[in-house]
């Protein structure tokens, strides 16, 4: 596995620090050559939304970084510019350079899913890297949708109500868990840019938008679902009103139906993972199949009993911390996968799991 | 149209904010694009419907960032991408609190944050480079004197005034003393470059200095607590200031082209201080600067040399010291260092027109009443101090903070008009400094009981009505009018700077908001308030004027009468160092002291 992104579900809840383990574990190793970028800004000392101190990204010699060409000075390693791409940033062009002196990088990469995808083909076909970390954003998971496997940093700063943040993470599982469609579904929809009924007997209906995002797109495209309609492809995002709205028009039609999405997140940027199971259990409740024509699977969750508590008396963030144990155990048992504590277990569980 | 035709969408991801997108939707729809602006409070679904249904190139989002707003963008952003739209409609997000690297952040092509330019969103529509414009080239340097003929309207006044300056020009005539016997060596010194020569000459030089100056040419000790920046320090310097210059991009404080010119004063004791004070008011655009020497450098006769920081009274005078400021300035930014009260008068001007400054400040009466100097003393040395500053055509301030120790306005503007005739004769342009703040005279008499702004119009008003020439209120504007709180103290500076700038006046010199009340070193933070309130009442009035009562007209022409009294007394009296003595321009019941620093040190030639 090549390309891993990081996806925090708040602030501070450790995906960077997840990285720097990562980081840490490869530099150990001098025969990984690793990559790394960023969907946002991160490895900057001061958090740029809620003013916090931050963890810092650091790299060794050798290692490679796509960042914006206004900050290859940002951080205290030497960087030697080897592809300059022609992706911009509100910080300046993307460039990919190596490692030339250990030390602090700050990363603000390409932020789009096609864009990301040139820069970590370039990482690995050009640079030479054997893996690329996705370093993720405040609440954007989208262009995340190119790496091969997520970690999803979560912790009580996302919810200091551990039975909560339990439940809400085994739902973003559920949702990236979604089942793949079956070969000759991904076959018919391979070529497909807009949402398309497919019929009995292969016929395919097309219509103008790509995302089932309003109550009007779903009204449109009620009028091309007939009864012959047996599956309906949605390529780009689909909202979870809308998708109850589809509910709604296909009714009792939607047993033996297949709604197919080109991944799951293309679902999960909708809405909170709660709402979004909820609809997927109707559709399967009424015997109707939601399906992803390409998984993004995730290879663990970390998390962080850490939380900032804000002090009315002082104006100031103070840390707090949840029971770790608690939250470790209850998050084990939902879940089916490995769950870490960096801080604690640090990164050599993970490093297992991508295989190195 | 500079490029291609783009449809753009403007929406608010905002319930009520939108006035930003309309004026970018102006500049774009000049500039022949296509505009679809979204009223308020739509959803994120929405706007991307609207999007894709009208097939735009540019989406351009407002939002003023609060709380979980940034979450809300990023989610924006994710729906944007997930939908489709990201890999053919460039997205910019503006508000209060965008910057580019929050704009990194969630995920945007462009952040547009306070400050930007229609402009700026036009060439981000169509895909160029915004090449911002170099605020630090349009500064220009400006000379105050220059519209000035200095004609007088005060026939009388002028009269008088001829009388006494032509009678101090004959005083001084064959006297000498240490402090301009130090400066014709200084000037020798800048002559040679050979080591032999210098080292008799720093001899000579040591011979005219107090022991204290005379121990540093000796052994090279220094004053107490002072010491040398050390040459790591000095390649701190050189580091620190090429990364500031990097990134300069001074505000301009004016709005109108009479608005005066603004100068703050600095003096921390420590050249690297005082240039990262000088810099960051010059990027909230301060004009001009002004040098604060320590008081017992104009008590003490002789400077020393090298780079001396660690004085806790004012900045020490050297070349090397001065040379440092003067390589860090912005080309456009004047530069005052002082002269006008101490033993060192005549060296300081030199040594000011021999490194490059824009101005000094000489004055015989403020110097020698309020300032500690003896007045014969400083009358010889303040002739020779003139001729210098007009040899290196440096224009000179005659400031009349005498009026601080509780002289009355019309007696301390008589001495300035006196030196500023002195400085006419002998070739230099003298600006009129009074001073424009609650003085000691009117808390007693009671002048500003009502308001701050009769009595200081009032004095403008009557120098006017003397003679056409420059005027630059001090210093600070709004002295003893600040408190301890800083907004009050903004306030206070802002509104007397905008009563300045409705008279007229040339230039004005502000203190920060805790300058006042510092109890040590001031801050970066309270120079900013006050030239930032200072920018915002410059904007506020514009051409429109502060109108003074009837009060106003009527100080004035008592402080003319005042004026013409004093003046004719010292003719009267024959000699105006002798007036200087007996209290003629400031007496000791009005809080006025001949100063003791340097008497009996005239020598004649």
């Amino acid at each position: 596995m090549r390309i891993i992104g990081v996806a925090g579900t708040a602030k501070n809840t450790g995906k960077t620090t997840t990285i720097s383990a990562l980081l840490r574990c490869v530099s150990q190793s001098s025969k990984t050559k690793v990559g790394l970028t960023s969907i946002g800004y991160d490895g900057e000392e001061i958090d740029n939304i809620t003013g916090l101190v931050k963890p810092r990204l650091f790299l060794n010699k050798g290692n490679v970084v796509a960042t914006a060409i206004t900050l290859i000075n940002a951080g205290s390693a030497e960087l030697k510019i080897v592809e300059e791409t022609n992706i911009f940033t509100p910080l300046g062009k993307v460039i990919i350079a190596e490692v030339k002196k250990d030390g602090l990088v700050v990363v603000a990469g390409p932020n789009k899913s096609g864009e990301l995808k040139r820069v970590v083909d370039t990482m690995i076909e050009k640079a030479g890297c054997h893996m690329v970390l996705v370093d993720g954003a405040l609440n954007r998971i989208a262009p995340m949708a190119v790496t091969e496997g997520l970690i999803i940093a979560t912790g009580a700063a996302r919810n200091p109500d551990v039975a909560e943040l339990v439940q809400e993470t085994r739902h973003i599982c559920d949702i990236l868990d979604l089942a793949e469609a079956e070969e000759s579904y991904k076959k018919i929809a391979s070529d497909i840019k807009t949402i398309a009924v497919i019929n009995k007997g292969g016929k395919i209906d097309t219509y103008r938008y790509s995302a089932l995002i309003h109550d009007d797109i779903v009204a449109e495209l009620r009028k091309i679902i007939t009864d012959d309609a047996r599956a309906v492809y949605i390529p780009a995002a689909v909202s979870q009103p809308a998708l109850e709205k589809l509910l709604k028009i296909l009714g009792a039609r939607l047993s033996g139906f297949t709604i197919l999405l080109h991944d799951p997140i293309k679902l999960l940027v909708s809405a909170s993972p709660e709402r979004i199971v909820r609809t997927i259990n109707k559709i399967e409740a009424l015997k109707g199949r939601i399906e992803v024509l390409k998984k993004v699977p995730v290879l663990a969750v970390t998390i962080n009993p850490f939380y900032p508590r804000y002090m009315f008396d002082k104006n100031i963030y103070e840390p707090a911390y949840v029971d770790e144990k608690l939250l470790k155990e209850e998050m084990q048992k939902a879940l089916s996968l490995p769950v870490v504590n960096i801080l604690k277990d640090g990164a050599d569980i993970l490093m297992k799991i991508l295989g190195f | 149209m500079t490029s291609q035709k783009k449809k753009v969408l403007l929406a608010p991801l905002d319930p009520v904010h939108d006035i930003g997108l309309k004026m970018i939707k102006r500049g774009l729809d000049l500039a022949g694009h296509d505009t679809i602006l979204l009223p308020p409070d739509y959803s994120p679904e929405e706007i991307i419907k609207a999007a894709i249904d009208n097939n735009v190139d540019v989406i351009l989002i407002s939002r003023t960032l609060g709380y979980r707003v940034a979450e809300i963008l990023g989610s924006f952003i994710d729906l944007a991408e997930a939908s489709g739209l990201r890999e053919r409609v460039k997205i910019g997000i503006g508000g209060m609190a965008i910057k580019p690297e929050l704009a990194a952040e969630l995920g945007f092509d462009a952040g547009f944050g306070p400050g930007t330019t229609v402009e700026e969103a036009i060439a981000f529509v169509e895909g160029r480079e915004y090449i911002e414009e170099d605020r630090g080239a349009r500064k220009t340097k400006k000379d105050i004197t220059e519209k000035y003929d200095y004609t007088f309207k005060n026939k009388r006044i002028e009269k008088l005034l001829n009388t006494i300056a032509d009678e101090i020009i004959e005083y001084v005539k064959g006297k000498t003393t240490p402090g301009i016997e130090r400066a014709k060596i200084r000037e020798k010194m800048f002559e040679s470059d050979d080591e032999a020569e210098l080292r008799q000459l720093r001899k000579e030089y040591a011979a005219f200095c107090d022991d204290i100056v005379k121990a540093y040419y000796a052994n090279g000790a220094l004053k107490e607590k002072t010491r040398q920046l050390t040459s790591e320090e000095l390649q701190a310097l050189k580091s620190y200031l090429e990364k500031v210059k990097a990134k300069m991009k001074p505000l301009i404080l004016q709005h109108i082209d009479t608005n005066p010119v603004v100068f703050i004063q600095y003096g921390t004791g420590c050249p690297f201080m005082d240039i990262a004070h000088i810099k960051t008011c010059e990027a909230w655009g301060a004009d001009g600067v002004v040098h604060f020497d320590p008081s017992w450098g104009a008590r003490t006769e002789g400077f020393y040399e090298g780079f001396i920081t660690h004085e806790e009274d004012g900045s020490v005078i050297t070349y090397e010291n001065l040379k440092l400021i003067k390589d860090a300035l912005m080309p456009s930014t004047l530069w005052q260092v002082r002269a006008h009260r101490g033993l060192n008068t005549p060296e300081t001007v030199l040594l000011a027109g021999k490194v490059g400054a824009d101005l000094t400040k000489i004055n015989i009466a403020y110097g020698s009443l309020g300032g500690g100097t003896d007045p014969e003393r400083l009358t010889v040395d303040a002739v020779a101090a003139i001729k210098y500053a007009a040899r290196f055509k440096m224009p000179f301030d005659v400031v009349t903070n005498e009026e601080l120790c509780g002289v009355p306005a019309h007696k301390a503007f008589a001495g300035m008009l006196i030196v500023t005739m002195l400085g006419l004769k002998l070739g230099a342009r003298p600006i009129l400094q009074p001073l424009f703040c609650y003085s000691p005279e009117v808390m007693i008499s009671g002048q500003m009981k009502d308001n701050y702004i009769d009595f200081n119009a009032a004095k403008i008003f009557a120098l006017k009505s003397i003679l056409n020439a420059p005027i630059w209120c001090g210093a600070p504007i709004g002295f003893l009018t600040q408190t301890e709180d800083r907004v009050q103290s903004s306030l206070s500076t802002a509104l007397h700077a905008s009563l300045a700038s409705s008279l007229e006046v040339d230039g004005i010199s502000i203190a920060s908001a805790d300058e006042a009340y510092s109890g040590g070193p001031i801050s970066a933070a309270a120079r900013v308030d006050t030239l930032r309130a200072t920018q915002s009442a410059f904007r506020f009035f514009g051409h429109a004027k502060i109108i003074p009562t009837e009060n106003s007209e009527i100080w004035a022409s008592q402080i003319v009468e005042g004026i013409e009294r004093t003046l004719e007394s010292v003719v009267k009296n024959g000699s105006f160092v002798d007036a200087l003595y007996k209290g003629l321009l400031g007496s000791r019941e009005e809080g006025a002291y001949p100063g003791r620093a340097g008497r009996g040190t005239v020598k004649n030639i």
